[in-house]
């Protein structure tokens, strides 16, 4: 297997997580295979779940809702997501809305994650990686008619998950739409203390619709919306009256077309995202404020993938235009009210061509090349926000053009069992709009104010990265490493000599291209199959971050173990395993973070599948945090603790 | 410096080329009849005329005197005048046809306040500033406090020449306690500093301009704009925002034309103190002090 560019699947359809390379992605939309292993809370999962089983990935949590996915130690300005190639932009200025938190588990096939520089053909600015949700959609000639009814329960916080969809498909014309509910009260950590403002609803609702006219002329149009309410953030100071998504798509496709190309795709797509913070819940606040966020992006692409002899390649030309607003109005008791932008609507209009071949020089040898180059124009489109922002930075320009790309080459080893990969990279992106035009965004991870540089320049990196691999009929052994060498990194730096806006604000940070980073990632997996039902899975992980200066970069993996061991027969599956970390004591105390402590955490799970005629039924039951251990990882922001103790129980049925 | 004496060099063409063709003075040569010779210029100046006018309020109490004829109508930017500073208009009509004369002058504006067991007056401008070239003029008074006060003036209409003692008038408080003018002591003599249009500032950089204005041995005489040279420090907090301060604020400085001049910077919008740091022309402070000094202005933006 291809591990060096290695894409992680999930198959939430099949309730399955497995691996596939970059190479196979094309053909994994239909591919349902059996015997992959259970994701333990199967369909009523979160999103968030899955993601946090791929490997390379970590989740921040600032509360039980919207985990921000961190791909290979680099947070969401330096990965790409999207939704079925799709550009979408999370609206909130406290990153309290990953865009991953705007879809739901029913609406996704699966998540494919591409690490390092070379990302899927619509990523832009992926240097730790690229995401992309792949919707669920039934497609043509399947099941004349299904429909599906799943239901959850956990104990820790009375979760409650609902969900029911339905799929109709013929030779001309297929559908499937549904709806997903879940609702959590506040969850109490280890010790049964009770995490106050973690509390939050969301309701999903999705439609596709595929229309085939005539053979290998394929119409697809895609519909979710998305809404979530009173969510609570214990790790802020603020809580979401509401985070609104609404997703739409209409593609043409062309299928088995003959000559060079024979796959030819053009989507149009345009979301946009409400987001709207409240303190009004909040006891101590000392000024209440309106914080609300909008995003809205309109773009088009379109895809052509072709063959010739060893050659398999995909050419992508796409664009988007994406505005970010975002406002502030505080009001202080007897006083008028205060107005800031703290995103001063700015347009960013984005274009460019992607490249890439895979080159199977023989059965062993294999060679991936992958390009792209972009244009991005950046435009400030309120008067109030560049003046506000002319007083940092005087005669500064209201718009910016640049150019930035990458290119990443790939190549690959197998035989015998043995798998060897090496690849390297470069690539460049462009600052986001926080780090280029955010006002006075306060941060209550350090506790400081930050304001953009609109006179940064772009960062870039160089990638390399390694693995060997053995695998026969009872082990499976890998050894993987990457290295991201940046240079221009940009973070926030204390600027002294500014006055911070928020009450208590340690200071002012102003974004800055630092004259270089590294990034280091290694892991160790060591599976055993130890006999036909039993299964010991392992896996040993270390990242490095430092900055020129000599300083630890903030929010870095520490040495982290995840054991498991795994039964399966038939239809019945379990699992026990522990996750642990060490005390990140290297963390990047220059950045505000403090150590948190190692932690030893275990789990249980048992789940089936039971067929009743045309029925079938899926039954898991589980317990997370066995000996309700009260801890934080590394990732949960301002260390609040993850859940104590949890026992879930939740089935779904298939007819 | 090349720059005003263009500017200058074009106000001379304007004046000789408006003195040219109202004919109202020196030798004429041939009179060409018109209607009413003594009214101002073209239908399309009067239509300007008008267009700036309305955006101003007629002045409450002082709007129109009338004078022989003719009207002189008082504008300011609001219907009432505010403690602080206050930008007032003068204008004169024919009162039969309503058309604007070109050939007036506002002087000597005097404003007083009879508070019984004392009269004081306050600072002005003691400047009437043509606007754009048509014939309306520009002061700003800034009263001390609010209560009853009058607005005498003299004035010339064509050959006639006079003084308008002007009915009482209310000034109003500054709106939700703002503060535009602060006064401080030097050398046994006490100045005044007026923020000119605190009205018109907005988030952003704002170039302030700001006037000093001494109080006379005599206090019922206007005080007028200070000899004296100073340079003030500014220092905008919020004091809603634990003190929030901006960067890069500039000093107001003395200009040509007897005002100070600055840059203010303000991050957000809400209510603001301006510090103020006054120091004489070798640098010693004169009043206030360092950042946040007891000497400040408030403004709402």
């Amino acid at each position: 297997m291809l591990v060096l560019v290695s894409l992680i699947s999930l198959l939430c359809l099949q309730d399955t997580v497995f691996k596939e390379t970059a190479i196979d992605e094309v053909v994994v939309s239909s591919t349902m295979g059996s015997g992959k292993k259970a994701v333990s809370k199967g369909r009523v999962a979160s999103i968030d779940e899955h993601l946090g089983k791929l490997s390379k990935v970590e989740m921040v949590r600032r509360g039980n809702y919207a985990w921000e996915p961190v791909v290979n130690n680099m947070a969401t300005e330096r990965v790409s997501t999207t939704i079925d190639g799709m550009k979408i932009f999370y609206a909130c200025t406290d990153k309290m809305d990953p865009v991953t938190s705007y879809v739901e588990s029913s609406n996704l096939q699966r998540i494919s994650l591409n690490s390092g520089l070379d990302g899927n053909p619509q990523a832009t600015g992926n240097i730790g990686g690229s995401i992309d949700l792949k919707l669920r959609r039934v497609g043509f000639d399947a099941k004349s008619s299904e429909y599906n009814a799943s239901a959850g329960y956990e104990s820790n916080g009375h979760v409650q998950v609902y969900g029911a969809d339905a799929a109709f498909s013929s030779h001309r014309f297929y559908t499937n739409f549904g709806v997903f509910y879940r609702h959590a009260d506040n969850y109490k950590a280890g010790g049964n203390e009770t995490v106050n403002f973690s509390q939050f609803q969301k309701t999903n609702a999705f439609a596709n619709i595929g229309w085939q006219p005539a053979d290998n002329h394929i119409v697809e149009a895609t519909a979710i919306y998305d809404i979530a309410t009173d969510i609570g953030y214990p790790a802020l100071a603020m809580d979401v009256k509401r985070a609104e998504g609404i997703i739409t798509s209409l593609s043409y496709r062309r299928e088995h077309i003959q000559g060079l190309f024979h796959r030819w795709e053009t989507k149009a797509y345009y979301n946009h995202i409400t987001h709207d913070m409240d303190d009004t819940k909040r006891p101590d606040v000392i000024i209440h404020m309106d914080m609300p966020g909008r995003s809205s992006t309109v773009g088009l692409y379109s895809l052509l993938q072709g063959s010739k002899g060893s050659h398999y390649f995909q050419l992508n030309l796409d664009g988007y235009y994406n505005t970010l607003f975002a406002d502030m109005t505080m009001y202080p008791v007897g006083g008028p009210p205060m107005y800031m932008l703290t995103w001063p609507d700015v347009g960013t209009f984005n274009t460019g061509l992607a490249l890439t071949d895979d080159i199977t020089l023989n059965s062993h040898h294999r060679l991936r090349l992958s390009a792209k180059g972009a244009w991005q124009h950046q435009q400030i489109n309120s008067d109030e926000g560049y003046q506000a922002l002319n007083i940092y930075f005087p005669g500064m320009d209201r718009g910016s053009s640049r150019f930035i790309g990458r290119l990443a080459v790939s190549y690959a080893y197998e035989h015998g069992g043995w798998a060897i990969a090496v690849g390297t990279g470069y690539g460049t992106r462009a600052p986001t709009v926080t780090e280029s035009y955010g006002y006075f965004l306060n941060n209550t991870f350090d506790q400081y104010d930050y304001i953009g540089n609109p006179y940064l320049r772009n960062e870039k990196a160089i990638e390399v990265n390694a693995s060997v691999g053995f695998e026969n009929r009872w082990v499976s052994v890998k050894a993987e490493t990457n290295a991201f060498f940046f240079q221009d990194y940009i973070i926030g730096r204390p600027d002294s000599r500014l006055s911070p806006m928020t009450i208590g604000a340690a200071g002012v940070k102003v974004y800055q291209n630092l004259k270089d980073a590294q990034i280091v990632n290694t892991s160790l997996t060591a599976d055993c199959r130890l006999n036909r039902w039993l299964q010991l899975e392992n896996r040993l992980a270390f990242s490095y971050g430092k900055e020129s200066s000599g300083a630890r970069l903030p929010l870095i993996a520490p040495l982290s173990y995840l054991g498991s061991l795994r039964f399966s027969w038939k239809y019945l599956e379990a699992e026990g395993g522990v996750k642990m970390a060490s005390r990140n004591s290297h963390c990047g105390t220059e950045y505000g973070e403090t150590p948190s402590a190692g932690y030893a955490v275990w789990h249980l799970n048992i789940g089936g599948q039971l067929r009743l005629g045309q029925v079938i039924a899926n039954l898991h039951l589980g317990i997370e945090n066995l000996f309700d251990r009260y801890y934080a990882t590394y990732s949960d922001w301002n260390h609040i603790p993850q859940k104590g103790r949890n026992i879930y129980v939740n089935t779904s049925f298939q007819f | 410096m090349k720059k005003r004496s263009i500017l200058f060099a074009f106000g001379l063409f304007l004046g000789i080329a408006f003195s040219a063709c109202s004919g109202s003075d020196g030798v004429v040569p041939i009179n060409i009849p018109s209607i009413d010779d003594d009214v101002c210029c073209s239908q399309d100046d009067e239509n300007n005329i008008n267009q700036i006018l309305a955006g101003l309020k007629e002045l409450t109490g002082l709007s129109r005197q009338s004078v022989e004829g003719y009207t002189l109508k008082v504008y300011a930017r609001t219907a009432n005048l505010y403690v602080g500073y206050n930008d007032l208009y003068f204008a004169v009509e024919k009162t039969e046809s309503g058309r604007h004369v070109k050939d007036f002058a506002v002087t000597a504006l005097s404003p007083l306040m009879d508070m019984g067991m004392m009269k004081h007056s306050t600072p002005i401008a003691n400047k009437y500033d043509q606007i754009e070239s048509y014939p309306i003029y520009h002061t700003w008074v800034a009263p001390l406090m609010a209560g009853e006060w009058t607005l005498p003036l003299s004035y010339r209409i064509k050959d006639l020449s006079g003084t308008l003692p002007g009915a009482p008038i209310t000034i109003e408080a500054t709106p939700s306690d703002q503060v535009w003018i602060k006064s401080f002591k030097w050398n046994d003599q006490t100045y005044y500093l007026t923020l000119a249009s605190p009205q018109n500032l907005k988030t952003g950089v704002n170039t302030i301009i700001a006037y000093v204005s001494g109080k006379g041995d005599d206090s019922t005489l206007p005080y007028l704009p200070a000899s004296e040279v100073f340079t003030i420090d500014i220092y905008p907090t919020m004091p809603d925002m634990g003190n929030h301060t901006s960067p890069n604020n500039e000093p107001l400085q003395p200009q040509d034309d007897g005002s100070y001049q600055g840059k203010l910077n303000l991050t957000m919008t809400g209510v603001w103190d301006i510090h103020l740091h006054v120091k004489d022309a070798s640098g010693k402070t004169v009043a206030g002090g360092e950042e946040l000094s007891d000497l400040y202005w408030t403004i709402s933006i």
